[in-house]
């Protein structure tokens, strides 16, 4: 029989073929080869139920997870199952054991996302091999190519940038997938040996919990889960844990069985909010407002806890009325210290300087309402009032009943909201980072702060304003840093005591030094240490990136309400000129290379459409590490294929709500060429050494002129060969090592069991924060260090701060927290477009994955009310058309009474082609800059890993929307 | 070698060559002289993760009332009852080119078997129901998908289809309805 087919050049081609696949997909099972099966007798087959009639076993079962940032969640063992090479399934592995009996434990730990992610890392979207674009950027025609021809080509681009332009000009575009582990040994080792740049995404993803670092000098703090089965009133506030935190949401719901109340403050009724015992609905961005007059009704019935705020706080620190500024030791004294403080002692009746090293306050007793005339060292006189007077009079407008009409909560509420939190013992608040995504969202946090800090529900069990969760092992930074591991431990704490030492004795607690320590990453000028660079993403993308031209005209600042008092740009100068935020590479020397990694800033970037406009004609080449061609890799030169997570071995950071360091083994090989992130970076440095090599080049001065070896660099970063592209495991058992946080069980005893509970608090910059015990048999309680031990925080004024005295603040009228209106971003519309995770997807992971799509509306969602959508003769599953003046985007209308009328909410995650037409989600929202966020020069207002960046915003976006014509999606 | 015997589907052998040359054709180009479809226009045609014009050649996108892992369960199944397993390096079981070498292979064990005078019926019914539960599943969903006009990838997509189609046919006329069809 011969088929018809009329297509003969085609078949011609065809019949040319050999019929031999390069790859074969088959070996034999028992045979010697394939080939030889025919030789064995054919089994006996009569329908395909045969095929079933044999138990199916595994070839392997390991202990893994999935290392993205999954934050809140983050991490949970799992038992990944593995036959032929393949990973079939995934099933939690509930196994952690009970902390004790009077707490819940924390099995099970796994989400729906982790539950298909066997599915997802095989799906249509994995890509195997190194790619190349083959037409203009963005144009999506790709060939392969092999490892050394993309990285023969981007070596030599390299060479080139260092050689002709400066080590500064490579930078890595690290994105919140970064896992402080084996990825960022290799990548904090190039940066480290090259001089290269790193971007702290912190704030440019909005996460920057700018309140939290104002008022306490740090964001990273956090209890464990089962603490808040401690609480007696838990507040979401900030956070929409039941969809966000699927693993341990339990922990708030059974802490209702203890007593505890709920009660969820948002706009919306999320699901949150409908497991709260009371919900409190309010006008998107108007938080702040809320906290103020439960702050004015807390003080009003002088419920303050006196004993306290006089201790932890900086209520009764005096402040100069002339310059606004504190009071200082230097003022008053011959020789005293610019960091020393003064406060009214009552028993003295006199001016004392507050207690430095210790916060104990042995035999003062400070006043906390002062108004004072005091004589300075040179014989002037001085009006001095305490940060509590100061603070009465900022409370004084924002009763119930005024509060009541910006926020739209009604005064009742408000004190029925301030009883529950007066009446309860210990008070909890649950955020995420919400807030900060406001553009005045360091004013609501602030606020909000203020009720637990003057109520004392601070470092208490059950009981705390809640930061910025993470908890990382800490051997990352030593296996990043040191020359090779030869007596490493020793030569690190060397180096950390002859850099820590000076600082301790001059007054600096461990914590201060440590955030010195990670400051010192930012700032490549006078360092001790050769380490690696991180600067601000946000800066970055604001200068190099050109989103800062979205608010350029200074005509947009009064159309879009921000109230300043200058043009922006005259304090992005200001910040720049004073180096109050990192940026590197500086004003005035491009950026050439980008290599993106666990990153996708096209996805992510509020205004990202400017990048492709500024930023990408200056870059010769854009890289992008991933194992899917995600919204960035479109508009990538290359991108290279990175191996999962079940494809690895690796450890990386979680967070104290769950403090167990969780493990990936590799179950598999890694898919066709794909490679870990480290073999990826250790054989890009290879081929920078041969080809450096063979081009005659050797050592290059970083502009701060510090010896780069290009020559060396494989041989460098490997210490010597120790570490290869293939020694993931090899890395991650040296980083456990190295680590003090786990000493109970071996490397190998923790990678099959797949996790490992923190023991002690981290001695690194990211971690150190939550200064805290870490029992075995007992709730994480952050902040005790403080709280119960008297050690000073990591503020200017070593205490919880309500006052900052920096003039960027002083000229905003931003000294204490206040409200202040939310601007009108993008124009005079009339929707607030609010925003929140996603339950069906991490970040954009899982966005496009079909198994999480069928569970959800599939196409891009923009939720809004009943009311709204009816007024614009809207139905539920429109396509509509959103916009204001700075862009446009298509998407679904999802019409739901769970929006309050003026609330529209579009969830995360989005990749750019999943919007029909021009634009996404990101197109509507410009972002400005906030000034108080690039306040700098500070002892606490500056950069540090993952803090102290000015944020990004999207929360305060205005739009209005149109339906699209019938039929259409563009 | 003619074009007729290229397509030539009455022998085991000939079968064999067919279904691993559409296998070879359904391979990513190496950029060998063997190359059938240019590396760009493969992956425009038949790579959904670089290309969103690209058709899925996978056959869990085909098979939706089947979750994947049920599926690559039943391939492997497949592929272990006739005593292979598959290779490390290997595509995804339900790649289209591994079902088709799948077949290819099931096509040569059958002309060995008639070389040596041993039953093939075995055979022949496992090649049915591969082909009925399997690959024509996946020939019809790609050429349903395809939604490039490259006359090579279309003309490809087409010569798959019919000699899927043409060699069920056969099966049927000499083998029967499979088990699920026959109820």
């Amino acid at each position: 029989m011969s088929v018809d087919f009329d297509r003969r050049s085609f078949l011609k081609g065809f019949a040319a073929l050999s019929g031999t696949v390069a790859v074969p997909g088959f070996v034999a099972k028992a045979a010697a080869s394939v080939a030889d099966i025919s030789a064995s007798e054919v089994p006996v087959y009569k329908d395909w139920k045969d095929i079933f009639r044999n138990q199916w076993s595994w070839d392997r079962v390991v202990r893994s997870t999935h290392h993205l940032n999954c934050w809140t969640q983050a991490h949970c063992a799992w038992d990944v199952f593995v036959k032929d090479g393949l990973v079939f399934r995934e099933e939690q592995a509930a196994e952690y054991e009970m902390v004790n009996e009077d707490l819940p434990d924390f099995n099970p730990r796994g989400c729906q996302k982790g539950g298909c992610f066997s599915h997802r890392m095989y799906d249509d979207t994995r890509i195997t091999h190194p790619i190349r674009r083959v037409g203009p950027r963005g144009s999506g025609k790709w060939e392969r190519v092999s490892w050394k021809e993309a990285l023969d080509d981007l070596a030599d681009t390299y060479l080139d940038v260092v050689t002709e332009e400066g080590t500064d000009r490579l930078v890595w575009d690290l994105g919140p997938g970064i896992d402080l582990g084996v990825s960022t040994a290799a990548q904090g080792r190039f940066s480290m040996l090259t001089q290269s740049i790193g971007l702290d995404m912190d704030g440019e993803i909005g996460d920057s919990r700018r309140g939290t670092l104002e008022m306490f000098g740090k964001i990273q703090f956090e209890r464990s889960a089962d603490d808040y089965f401690n609480s007696d009133l838990i507040l979401f506030w900030g956070g929409n844990p039941i969809q966000t935190q699927i693993p341990q949401a339990h922990f708030y719901l059974e802490a209702k069985y203890r007593g505890a109340k709920i009660i969820s403050i948002a706009p919306d009724l999320n699901p949150s909010a409908i497991k709260a015992d009371l919900w409190i609905s309010l006008r998107p961005g108007t938080d702040g407002a809320l906290a103020l007059g439960v702050v004015n009704e807390i003080v009003s019935r002088g419920a303050i806890n006196e004993s306290f705020v006089k201790e932890q706080t900086d209520l009764p620190l005096l402040v100069r009325e002339d310059t606004n500024e504190f009071l200082k030791q230097s003022d008053l004294e011959e020789g005293g210290r610019d960091d020393h403080f003064v406060l009214w002692d009552d028993k003295t009746s006199s001016p004392q300087i507050a207690p430095y090293r210790s916060l104990k306050l042995e035999t003062l007793d400070p006043r906390l309402d002062v108004s004072e005339k005091l004589t300075l060292k040179d014989g002037s006189k001085v009006n001095v009032r305490s940060v509590y007077s100061l603070l009465m009079d900022r409370l004084e407008p924002y009763t119930p009943e005024a509060v009541s009409k910006v926020c739209g909560v009604n005064a009742k509420m408000i004190r029925r909201l301030t009883d529950e939190i007066l009446s309860a013992k210990a008070v909890a608040s649950l955020a995420q980072t919400t807030m900060c995504k406001f553009y005045h969202g360091n004013l609501m946090e602030r606020s909000v702060a203020m009720i637990f800090a003057l109520t004392g529900n601070m470092g208490r069990k059950g009981a705390g304003f809640s930061g910025f969760p993470l908890l990382t092992p800490d051997g990352g930074d030593k296996f990043q840093v040191l020359p090779d591991l030869k007596n490493a431990k020793e030569v690190f704490a060397q180096m950390e005591h002859a850099l820590f030492e000076p600082k301790i004795k001059a007054g600096a607690t461990h914590e201060m030094a440590m955030y010195d320590f990670g400051n010192m990453m930012f700032n490549p000028e006078n360092r001790p240490l050769k380490a690696p660079i991180w600067t601000s993403g946000s800066m970055f993308w604001h200068v190099h990136g050109g989103i800062a031209e979205h608010s350029a005209d200074p005509a947009v600042q009064e159309k879009w309400n921000l109230k300043l008092k200058r043009p922006i740009y005259s304090y992005l100068e200001e910040c720049l000129d004073k180096k109050w935020q990192p940026l590197n590479p500086p004003r005035g020397s491009e950026p050439r290379m980008m290599i993106s990694m666990v990153s996708n800033t096209m996805r992510r970037m509020r205004g990202s459409e400017k990048l492709l406009e500024v930023l990408w004609p200056k870059l010769k080449k854009i890289v992008v590490m991933d194992w899917r061609i995600n919204s960035t890799g479109r508009y990538a030169d290359y991108v290279l294929p990175i191996a999962p997570w079940y494809e690895r071995t690796s450890l990386k950071w979680v967070t104290p709500l769950s403090p167990y360091l969780t493990t990936t083994e590799a179950a598999t090989k890694p898919m066709g060429d794909s490679i870990s992130d480290w073999g990826v970076i250790v054989m890009l440095a290879k081929h920078v050494q041969e080809r450096a090599r063979a081009r005659g080049i050797t050592t290059v001065k970083s502009p701060q002129d510090v010896d780069v070896n290009l020559h060396t660099l494989y041989d460098d970063l490997t210490m010597g060969g120790e570490f290869t592209e293939h020694d993931d495991e090899k890395v991650a058992k040296a980083i456990y090592d190295l680590s003090e946080t786990h000493k109970k069980q071996s490397w190998e005893e923790t990678k099959k069991k797949g996790f490992a509970r923190f023991e002690q608090l981290p001695n690194e910059p990211s971690s150190i924060g939550n200064m805290c015990d870490f029992p075995e048999d007992d709730t994480i309680v952050p902040l005790t260090y403080h709280v119960r031990d008297k050690v000073p925080w990591p503020t200017a004024t070593r205490r919880i701060q309500f006052y900052i005295d920096h003039p960027f603040y002083l000229e905003l009228d931003e000294q204490l927290p206040r409200y202040k209106e939310a601007p009108k971003m993008g124009g005079d519309y009339p929707l607030t477009m609010t925003g929140g995770k996603t339950r069906w997807s991490i970040h954009s992971t899982w966005r496009d994955h079909e198994l999480m799509m069928r569970l959800n509306r599939p196409d891009p969602a923009f939720l809004m009310s009943q009311p709204d959508a009816k007024a614009r003769g809207i139905k539920d599953g429109d396509w509509v058309r959103v916009y204001n003046d700075v862009g446009s985007f298509n998407v679904r209308a999802k019409v739901t009474p769970s929006m309050r009328p003026g609330q529209s909410l579009m969830f995360h995650a989005y990749e750019k082609y999943q919007f029909p037409g021009k634009g996404d989600m990101n197109s509507v929202s410009p972002s400005p800059l906030n000034p108080v966020e690039m306040a700098g020069g500070h002892p606490h207002l500056r950069a540090g890993i993952l803090m102290g960046q000015n944020s990004m915003y999207d929360r305060d976006t205005r739009v209005d929307v149109e339906l699209l014509p019938k039929g259409t999606k563009v | 070698m003619s074009e007729d015997s290229a397509l030539n589907l009455s022998s085991a052998s000939a079968r064999s060559l067919a279904y691993g040359r559409l296998a070879q054709a359904f391979t990513y180009p190496q950029g060998t002289a063997e190359s059938l479809l240019s590396a760009v226009d493969y992956t425009e045609a038949f790579d959904p993760a670089c290309s969103q014009l690209a058709c899925s050649i996978r056959g869990y996108s085909y098979a939706k009332e089947v979750h994947p892992t049920a599926l690559h369960e039943e391939l492997l199944r497949f592929y272990h009852f006739f005593g292979v397993k598959r290779s490390p390096e290997a595509l995804m079981p339900d790649h289209i080119a591994v079902e088709l070498e799948f077949m290819q292979f099931l096509n040569s064990l059958e002309a060995s078997a008639e070389e040596k005078g041993d039953d093939v019926l075995s055979i022949k019914r496992a090649r049915r129901d591969f082909l009925e539960r399997h690959l024509r599943g996946v020939a019809h969903g790609i050429r349903r998908s395809l939604k490039v006009t490259t006359p090579d990838c279309v003309s490809l997509v087409e010569l798959m289809v019919q000699v899927v189609d043409a060699d069920l046919a056969r099966l049927h006329e000499e083998v029967g309805l499979g088990g699920d069809a026959a109820a």
